[in-house]
């Protein structure tokens, strides 16, 4: 700044602050330098323009976004050199808000990516304005975009985020259905209204003045959080991340074998005991933090899926309402990266197939013409559930059904419940453009959203009612690293069974096994016919038949196949922390990883769907 | 042939020794999980301070008799090299005896026959003072298709099926 003000006395006329700094070319000016700043500035607009493009899409590239900050910065240099004061002073607080992008304290994306995108454009006039001779009308609007612009790059640095809505607010406090909010917004953005919001839902009746007067003072104080309040995040490479969190599941098993052992058992002190519990709590606590640190809000994919939605809505012409709710719920990363392809595929298929093309389809059902899309985000237990939601026309039982008979997919039930009939969608081939306009077009590529979700090890359920619309809630883990277990003995070893692959366990009766021709040998539980699969036979060859048949039997399932699996004990319940195997031991078909048990030994996980593929 | 610093250790009466540099750390033995449908001489995995490693048993990779544990029985850690990754593994020896320095001079090629160990694994032997050590090239302890076989199961289940 310092370099500013001594020259601030040859550019008299023109002010180096403010919204008054010009335009013109001073006179002064070197000309031999102004050609080459010309040539110069373009060169690094333009390729700032690219970088930006690539940075919308990948975000992360600390060396395009350099790139872009040098660009910047050198026009800003050479500017201020020419007195060019007004590039000078806009490159200058765009190269500050760059700076802000760099050190992490704003994303680059949305408003700021559009503001960081105009001010490229308008340095861009100005410099081909430089070219051609800058003129008065030239200066004085240049001036104005120019104040219009810092406004807008010194909002955005101060931090004024939007404020947040009202109706979602209401909804988040449960004070009113979102159903209810949609219709009201669709009513306020009716040209004839004047109310606002909270009066309209006041007024007739759907929510308590005092909750709306409670949801103001919310909205006001969440509004009123400064930018600069926004948490500190330190970046750190996720292999320490990992070893961190490994090194605190060994604290974990060491302080449990420590409080196991038959040597301290025979010397309690109540200090001990005392110290003991404190010891437990603090490796619990830390246990959840080192948890915590993968975790992750879904914000970020949810705000790329208001693009999509909002272009998506534009190409076909269908008013959609988009709403998002509960985005601050937080996934593991793992998780929240692979959860974009699937949410994609499902609101583009809820906006192509799932809302009625025709307004007035709509208004003959009796709903609002703009049709509602919601998108949400909620934890319930273990478990973070994403629901899309739309209010079209449901999906058609009886087209899926149809088809479901004609590719022979139908069990005996000639009439199957909802659920079973919904889960025909996810059949791989019930997609193709043929079927898609048959059946209201649901299920294109369903099979491979099913299968991404349940890598993810979550899964899909699916509500719809005719006319009404469809909601698909996709249950997902908290995290990849832990699954809920249950852990048996088999022979000397010890195996986890996912809990949520597990159908039932039943004591084992001889007069239930039987050999059917060309199937190998099956198991009849309650009426049904189960594939027999000795795991100990199977995976340590030990040639089975002649021994005796284990006490129990796990019933178990996947991918709608099921097996009964031959177990000597069941030690229990229990959250389990993955481990990898080796690479060498990766494909081992038919387990999954490895956990380690409370008293420091490696079980090993079953990957149930390896499992069934190779039985049968 | 390389020289410096060798840990050594015993498999039956034979002394042998592995780059120092290879060395993770040693272990006493411990529970180890059996792999399914692994070659015998993968004794399983276990459990090292959160990390699951395979281990392996050097007696039965090398041809020899198993035994059974005794509790001299050691886990060596290694870090072997495999197509460009790094892999973690123990493997399981009689019993740990000494570091040795080992100059270029002390090496001989190994011996083409004569000996209980398939020779490709061998470097050389080191003759130091009245010792004679079997130097192991640990990168080919373990080569890259072997592990290979052993990741899809396939060497094992075309056993089984044979």
């Amino acid at each position: 700044m310092s370099g500013e003000s001594s020259r601030s006395g040859q550019t008299a006329t023109h002010g180096t602050h403010g919204d008054d700094a010009s335009f013109l070319l001073p006179s002064d000016a070197d000309t031999g330098i102004l050609g080459d700043f010309i040539m110069e500035a373009s060169e690094h607009l333009e390729s700032s323009d690219l970088h930006l493009l690539s940075l919308e899409t990948d975000p992360g590239n600390r060396d395009l976004l350099d790139a872009v900050f040098r660009a910047f910065h050198s026009i800003k240099g050479v500017a201020g050199f020419l007195g060019l004061d007004g590039i000078k002073i806009l490159s200058h607080e765009a190269e500050n808000m760059l700076d802000q992008i760099r050190n992490g304290r704003l994303g680059l994306q949305g408003q700021v990516m559009d503001c960081v995108f105009d001010a490229v454009a308008f340095l861009k006039k100005a410099v081909a304005d430089l070219k051609k001779g800058v003129n008065d009308a030239d200066d004085l609007r240049a001036r104005e975009e120019s104040a219009a612009l810092r406004v807008r790059i010194r909002q955005l640095l101060e931090g004024k985020a939007p404020e947040p809505r009202l109706g979602d607010i209401l909804v988040a406090a449960g004070a009113i259905a979102p159903e209810t909010l949609a219709e009201a917004l669709i009513k306020q953005a009716q040209p004839d209204n004047t109310l606002k919001l909270g009066e309209m839902l006041v007024e007739s009746g759907q929510a308590e003045a005092k909750q709306v007067a409670q949801a103001l003072r919310t909205q006001k104080s969440a509004s009123s959080v400064p930018m600069g309040a926004m948490k500190e995040t330190v970046k750190v490479d996720a292999e320490r991340l990992d070893r961190l969190l490994d090194t605190i599941g060994e604290l974990v098993i060491a302080e449990s074998m420590i409080q196991g052992s038959p040597e301290l058992k025979g010397r309690v002190s109540p200090r001990l005991v005392q110290q003991m519990g404190q010891l437990d709590k603090i490796t619990r606590e830390l246990q959840e933090m080192g948890t915590s640190l993968r975790m992750v809000p879904v914000r970020p994919t949810f705000q790329k899926m208001q693009r999509l939605v909002r272009d998506l809505s534009k190409q076909s012409g269908k008013g959609v309402n988009f709403l998002t709710v509960g985005e601050e719920t937080e996934l593991d990363k793992t998780v929240v990266e692979k959860i974009g392809d699937p949410l994609v595929h499902m609101l583009r298929n809820s906006l192509d197939h799932g809302i009625e093309s025709d307004p007035q389809e709509r208004l003959n059902a009796g709903k609002p013409a703009m049709a509602t899309v919601k998108l949400s985000a909620f934890q319930k237990g273990g478990n973070v559930c994403i629901e899309i939601s739309d209010d079209g026309k449901g999906l058609n039982r009886e087209a899926i059904l149809g088809k479901a008979r004609e590719r022979g997919l139908l069990k005996d039930d000639p009439n199957p419940p909802d659920k079973e009939v919904w889960g025909y969608i996810f059949e791989a081939g019930f997609s193709t453009a043929k079927q898609v306009t048959e059946l209201s077009g649901r299920g294109v590529g369903m099979d491979v959203v099913k299968r991404n979700i349940e890598i993810l090890r979550g899964r899909i359920d699916i509500h719809s009612v005719p006319g009404q619309g469809t909601t698909f809630s996709i249950w997902l883990p908290l995290t990849l690293a832990i699954i809920d277990g249950m852990v048996v003995r088999i022979a000397e070893e010890r195996y986890v069974f996912p809990t949520l692959s597990i159908v039932c366990i039943v004591p084992f009766d001889e007069k239930n096994r039987m050999t059917v021709k060309g199937k190998g040998e099956m198991l009849s539980v309650q009426g049904e016919l189960v594939p027999f699969f000795p795991l100990k036979d199977y995976f340590h060859r030990t040639g089975g038949g002649k021994e005796k048949i284990a006490p129990l039997i796990v019933i178990a399932e996947s991918e709608g196949r099921r097996a009964a699996f031959p177990v000597d004990e069941l030690l229990g319940q229990q959250q389990i922390v993955i481990k990898k195997l080796e690479t060498a031991f990766q494909d081992i078909p038919g387990l999954s990883g490895g956990a380690i048990l409370s008293d420091g030994c490696v079980g090993l996980i079953l990957d149930m769907d390896g499992l069934m593929k190779l039985g049968f | 042939m390389s020289a410096g610093k060798y840990l050594t250790f015993k498999l039956g009466p034979e002394s042998y020794g592995i780059g120092i540099l290879k060395v993770q750390e040693i272990i006493g033995m411990m529970a180890v999980t059996r792999m399914p449908r692994t070659p015998a001489y993968v004794r399983g995995v276990v459990n090292l301070r959160g990390k699951v490693i395979p281990v392996l048993d050097l007696r039965l990779k090398f041809g020899m008799e198993g035994r059974q544990d005794t509790d001299r029985t050691c886990i060596i850690v290694v870090q072997l090299q495999s197509t460009g990754t790094v892999i973690t593994m123990g493997i399981i020896v009689d019993e740990v005896s000494e570091v040795l320095d080992v100059t270029t001079a002390q090496i001989e090629p190994p011996p083409s026959f004569g000996v209980a160990v398939d020779v490709s694994f061998i470097m050389g032997m080191g003759k130091v003072g009245q010792k004679v050590v079997l130097l192991l090239d640990a990168d080919r302890i373990l080569m890259s298709q072997e592990l290979a076989a052993i990741g899809s199961g396939q060497a094992v289940a075309e056993e089984a099926a044979a």
